[in-house]
């Protein structure tokens, strides 16, 4: 019998190997692919000796896995190693974006929980019915729409036109955006509806699949009353799957995260990235990759610890 | 036994029965208003420089002008109804390359992992790479490789890789432990044979399901990129950077936003609804 | 107190579920509703609970309860009777369970003022009432005690009407027995009205006091349960009761067999198992241990035992799908490899299968005519027009319409699916058919129909097959011989005869002791009303077929009151 508080532990330890792999993946892709990054640092027209120098400075002379060991061991010591481009340390550079993202996505996710668990109830539970497949028709057609284009329909409209909220996301200066809510609202509402629609539907599919259990018309035959039925006989069986859903939402989450903040000029970590891409600062690139990495896999994780325990089967002994 | 012969009637009656529900559904007309809908977007695209009145790159009045041509001129004074033509192929040729490779290593992987019953090491591999959001992997190939359409492919084949994989899997083990593949292996049959005359003729169809929904996300990739500034190099464009390079004159002419963005969205909402309605059928 | 009045209920295109059906139960009786499948009896069953299945609807006709007709009423009134005067017991009554309620919930939901106490009424259905056992969850039962709970939820709400789904078919033999005592026990002391509905006519033979036969819809002869069990008007009813199997009756199938000929299939110390769980869970579980038997050319063997006894491992053994840990298998006298792919060509066609599942056995996106040609081609050699005559022979073998040969397997019913794998074994010209449970899932006319085609192709072709099943009384009149599993072990192996007259090991006991048996189970409902009537016909085939058999006194078994999951 595996009890709540081993299981966490394995899929702790799970994650850390994963987030090991991962980071192994990210700096190879990022580091070692073909292409000498000091060429491509500093253009074409660089001269031998300034790119001597500036190899130097990267110790892009040493061995791949002794680079890997030193980027590995400072990031244990939290040391995430010197931007290549402005100077600094990368933790700095990362911190204060990396706060507005995780507002941005808590926010987001909050929302996106709420569309689509209020959408995926409401149709569901009585599958066939006119409610249950306008919903459904709904969200296909709003999950066609990639986010961006929902932004940017926000901003003409709502933003420019009408000027209700602001266009543009500016976070007061050594504030959070939590000081200015109101310009998490477009940026949020952008990621809800996307988000919100491919969670009800999923959702949507694993309620309905809860209701179509066989003891769930027992129940109802049974002479149980309508909420029952719901609460303690169809909702129990949807949890598991409906976490592993709300998990793939992070991801859709971090990524969408990166084109609405690049639209709405929301300064977080999506900004960040882009931005470093540009200027190809390999180390900010990788520690940004590695949170967003690690995000998902406590996603993930957390998925699991609740499907574990909402399941009575997996949670006691046979 | 004459009411053993009337019991015979009952099972045949229950056979004919059987007949009558096999038999296939007619596609519906959303469907092939659908389908029409979105092969002419695809032709567009495709034959767009063929049709375009101006090159991609020539200047035909004031910037945002919004009386000149259809949808009027983007911030350099280019006309956007000739750059809508120009910028149409990557977002069809990109995804339709990417799904199909991905979809065929995800198929080779999937039956695989499922035939040596290996899932835990192939899985596990193809999982870790499910935590990367496809995005990061783009922009991480975009950092070393700069931003080209082979790059841009070879991200979402990346990303979709273990998705592609993991469906291929499923599809494939219920096939795979099914009892007419142990029948072929009962009376010998060798295991080219029945991979070509029972695994592939029963994994075809739900693969094709899958690769739709991959479609769409390998579309939506691309757009993406195009719109944060990793489409094609200039002058040469496609429908998501043209919706980034005009949304700060939106105000002057909003058609340099709408026309792209009423692209995509042409594209990604009947393949969506397509894609959906075709899986929907081979799931029964 | 229930009266269905010209109830018809449409389906898919309309087609007919109920037609025009009246039926009438009053308090204290018990109805039972019989029929093959497809006839409409879980569609009547719901019914009486206001219920329509989606993709039916109401055509016509109401079904009254205490004056009320059910289907007028509002869905709160239908709720509250539900809850307070029915209790239905669906088919397979351990899939009713809610996985993730306990025990007490599961019961304690359904309870009334007037019920007795959860603990009570697990007591009824013999499980322990204690709080520990409340406290449990279904996946920590076993699957008898999960159909027990089933029940004791069921009747919580101390019913006035109980609706039992074919509640035998599904359900060991302990617990039928709780279920049918239970069932007798609500009508003498508390009046509860019954709708039996079941294929199972030794267990409504035994409880119910009215029969309706149903066929396709309609009823076609319904009366009092002895006499519609015993001598049936209607020509359905009398294909029904004359298909079921029954132990008492049937003649056990003489040794045809030249006993001096070689065995075509031998069988020496076969062990087999096979490991589940992992890491240090991880166990073995020895599947068949040290079993060995002969199969005669033309005989009929069949193994028996409940499930888990080891019976599919020992086919696949024989089939080299599973590798065997220790022992022998001899065709012809000569042993022959353990696993599949060292057979050779004529070791594989040697011996085939006749799967349980036939329509799973076809590739569903190929023709049934394309499955069987492909073991022509594989096993025989034979290409083109001698392919396609030697398809056409088979199919005729099995009596199956060759215009079937081009449908794809769901497109046939189960019986002709059943034909098409049998004739797709016959085209390897095997010597040895391999049948697993092959009526387990048909009609029992259905099923009459393919027993009866297996004596006639044996006659025809001398093949022999190797019966395996848990249903004794078929076993008895179709086999020459019958061996009987337990726990992996072949515990007794003895002409079918002597075996039901004399059985040796425990086991044997006490399967023929569950063997259903109608004309048993009516001779002693005949005997308690007449007592001193000395019995008739069916009554005196009974005593002579069983005659020393310790099951003659045809007590219930003791159910097994151990607390705990293997009980």
């Amino acid at each position: 019998m595996t009890t709540g508080l081993s299981y966490v532990a394995m899929r702790m330890a799970s994650a850390i190997a994963t987030l090991f792999v991962v980071s192994v993946i990210l700096f190879a892709a990022v580091d070692l692919l073909p292409g000498d990054p000091a060429q491509q640092i500093l253009g074409v027209n660089a001269t031998p000796e300034r790119i001597e120098e500036v190899r130097r400075q990267l110790n892009l002379d040493d061995p791949a896995p002794v680079r890997y060991g030193r980027w590995m061991w400072g990031l244990l010591q939290g040391d995430l190693g010197e931007s290549v481009r402005t100077g600094g340390p990368v933790e700095q550079i990362v911190g204060r974006p990396a706060l507005n993202t995780a507002i941005l996505v808590v926010v987001g996710f909050g929302a996106i929980v709420a569309v689509a668990l209020v959408l995926s109830a409401l149709s569901g539970i009585r599958e066939g019915s006119r409610l249950s497949n306008v919903v459904s028709l709904g969200a296909l057609g709003a999950l066609s729409v990639p986010e961006f284009i929902v932004a940017g329909i926000l901003i003409a409209v709502v933003g420019l036109e009408l000027g209700w909220l602001p266009a543009v996301s500016l976070v007061p200066i050594g504030g959070t955006p939590l000081d200015r809510p109101v310009i998490l609202v477009l940026p949020v509402i952008s990621l809800a509806i996307v988000g919100g629609a491919f969670g009800a539907r999923l959702i949507r599919a694993a309620v309905a699949d809860a209701a179509r259990m066989p003891h769930v018309e027992a129940a109802r035959l049974s002479g149980v009353p309508e909420g029952r039925v719901i609460l303690r006989h169809i909702l129990p069986a949807a949890i598991p799957p409906t976490a592993q859903v709300l998990a793939f939402l992070v991801p859709f989450l971090v990524g969408g995260a990166v084109v609405i903040e690049r639209i709405f000029a929301y300064p977080g970590l999506g900004s960040l990235l882009v931005d470093r891409v540009s200027l190809r600062d390999a180390p900010v690139i990788e520690a940004v990759g590695l949170l967003q990495a690690a995000a998902v896999i406590l996603a993930f994780q957390a998925a699991d610890v609740v499907g574990f325990l909402a399941s009575p089967h997996r949670r006691t002994a046979p | 036994m004459t009411m053993l012969a009337g019991q015979g009637l009952r099972e045949q009656a229950a056979g004919q029965a059987a007949r009558l529900r096999a038999r296939p559904a007619r596609p519906s007309v959303a469907t092939l208003a659908l389908s029409v809908l979105l092969g002419v977007v695809v032709l567009v695209a495709l034959a767009g420089p063929l049709m375009a009145p101006h090159s991609e790159s020539e200047v035909v009045a004031l910037p945002y002008e919004g009386s000149a041509g259809w949808f009027g001129t983007d911030y350099l004074g280019r006309d956007v109804l000739s750059r809508i033509l120009h910028g149409g192929r990557p977002i069809i040729l990109i995804p339709v390359i990417a799904t199909a490779l991905s979809t065929l290593v995800g198929a080779v992987l999937g039956v695989a992992a499922a035939a040596l019953r290996r899932d835990d090491v192939i899985m596990r591999a193809i999982d870790i790479f499910a935590v990367i959001p496809a995005i990061l992997v783009a922009l991480v190939l975009f950092h070393r490789f700069g931003a080209q359409a082979w790059v841009l492919t070879l991200a979402v084949v990346i990303s979709s890789i273990p998705f592609t994989t993991r469906f291929a899997r499923s599809a494939a083990y219920p096939i795979l432990s099914s009892g007419y593949i142990e029948q072929a292996r009962m009376i010998g049959e060798p295991l080219p044979a029945i991979l070509v005359r029972d695994v592939l003729p029963n994994l075809v169809r739900p693969v094709l399901a899958d690769a739709g929904l991959r479609f769409i996300g390998a579309i939506y990739l691309v757009a993406a990129a195009g719109f944060l500034g990793f489409g094609p190099p200039p002058p040469s464009t496609d429908w998501g950077s043209m919706i980034s390079e005009n949304i700060g004159g939106a105000g002057l002419n909003p058609w340099g936003v709408i026309a792209p963005s009423l692209m995509v969205l042409l594209l990604t909402i009947p393949t969506n609804l397509l894609a959906d309605r075709f899986a929907r059928r081979v799931a029964g | 107190m229930i009266s269905v009045r010209e109830l018809d209920i449409r389906g898919h295109l309309d087609a007919r579920i109920l037609g025009g059906l009246c039926v009438d139960l009053e308090r204290g009786k018990t109805l039972a509703a019989v029929g093959g499948s497809g006839a409409g009896k879980t569609t009547l069953g719901l019914s009486l609970l206001g219920f329509v299945r989606r993709g039916m609807r109401l055509a016509g006709g109401e079904v009254e309860f205490e004056g009320r007709n059910l289907f007028a009423l509002p869905e709160r009134e239908l709720r509250r009777l539900r809850r307070e005067a029915i209790a239905y017991l669906p088919q397979n009554p351990a899939s009713s369970l809610t996985p993730t309620l306990r025990v007490e919930d599961l019961v304690g939901e359904r309870r009334t003022d007037r019920s007795p106490s959860a603990e009570e009424l697990l007591e009824l259905v013999q499980l322990p009432g204690g709080r520990s056992f409340q406290r449990r969850f279904p996946h920590q039962l076993s699957i008898g005690q999960q159909q027990r709970v089933a029940i004791a939820r069921a009747i919580a709400n101390d019913p006035r009407l109980l609706i039992l789904d074919e509640p035998t078919s599904s359900v060991d033999p302990t617990t039928q027995q709780v279920l049918l005592a239970l069932v007798e026990r609500l009508r003498d002391e508390r009046g509860v009205a019954t709708l039996l509905i079941s294929h199972d006519l030794p267990s409504v033979g035994r409880v119910a006091d009215e029969v309706v036969v149903l066929s396709s819809g309609r009823v076609v002869e319904r009366g009092g349960a002895l006499r519609v069990l015993d001598s049936p008007a209607d020509p359905y009813a009398r294909a029904l009761v004359s298909a079921s199997p029954d132990i008492g009756v049937s003649q056990p199938r003489t040794a045809a067999v030249a006993a001096e000929s070689a065995p075509v299939l031998g069988v020496d110390g076969l062990c087999a198992g096979y490991s589940i769980g992992r890491g240090r869970g991880k166990r073995t579980i020895h599947a068949a241990r040290d079993v060995s038997f002969d199969l005669a050319a033309g005989e009929t063997l069949a193994l028996i035992g409940r499930s888990g006894s080891g019976k599919t491992t020992i086919a696949r053994t024989l089939l080299g799908l599973h590798a065997p840990t220790d022992g022998e298998v001899r065709l012809g006298g000569a042993a022959i490899p353990p696993r599949l792919r060292q057979r050779d060509r004529s070791q594989r066609a040697a011996i085939q299968l006749v799967p349980q599942d036939p329509e799973q056995s076809f590739n569903p996106r190929r023709s049934i005519g394309d499955g069987i040609l492909r073991t022509i081609r594989q096993i025989s050699g034979l290409r083109g027009g001698a392919a396609t005559l030697r398809l056409a022979q088979v199919l005729e073998l099995a009596q199956l319409d060759p215009a079937l040969a081009r449908r794809r397997p769901r497109e046939l019913s189960g019986g002709e699916q059943q034909r098409a794998a049998i004739a797709r074994a016959l085209a390897a010209e095997p010597r040895v058919m391999i049948c697993d449970e092959i009526t387990s899932a048909l009609d029992t006319i259905v099923q009459r129909q393919i027993i009866d085609l297996l004596k006639l192709i044996q006659d025809e072709t001398g093949i022999s097959l190797l019966f395996i099943t848990h249903d004794l009384a078929l076993a008895h009149e179709f086999a020459h011989r019958i061996g009987v599993l337990s726990e992996g072990r072949l515990v007794e192996i003895a002409p079918s005869g002597q075996f039901a007259r004399r059985p040796q090991a425990a086991e044997s006991r006490v399967l023929l002791e569950a063997a259903p048996s109608l004309s048993r189970t009516l001779a002693t409902r005949q005997d308690a009303t007449r007592p001193s009537a000395g019995g008739d016909d069916a009554a005196r085939a009974v005593h002579n077929a069983t005659s020393g058999a310790p099951g003659d006194a045809s007590a219930p078994a003791e159910p097994n009151l151990v607390p705990g999951r293997n009980a």
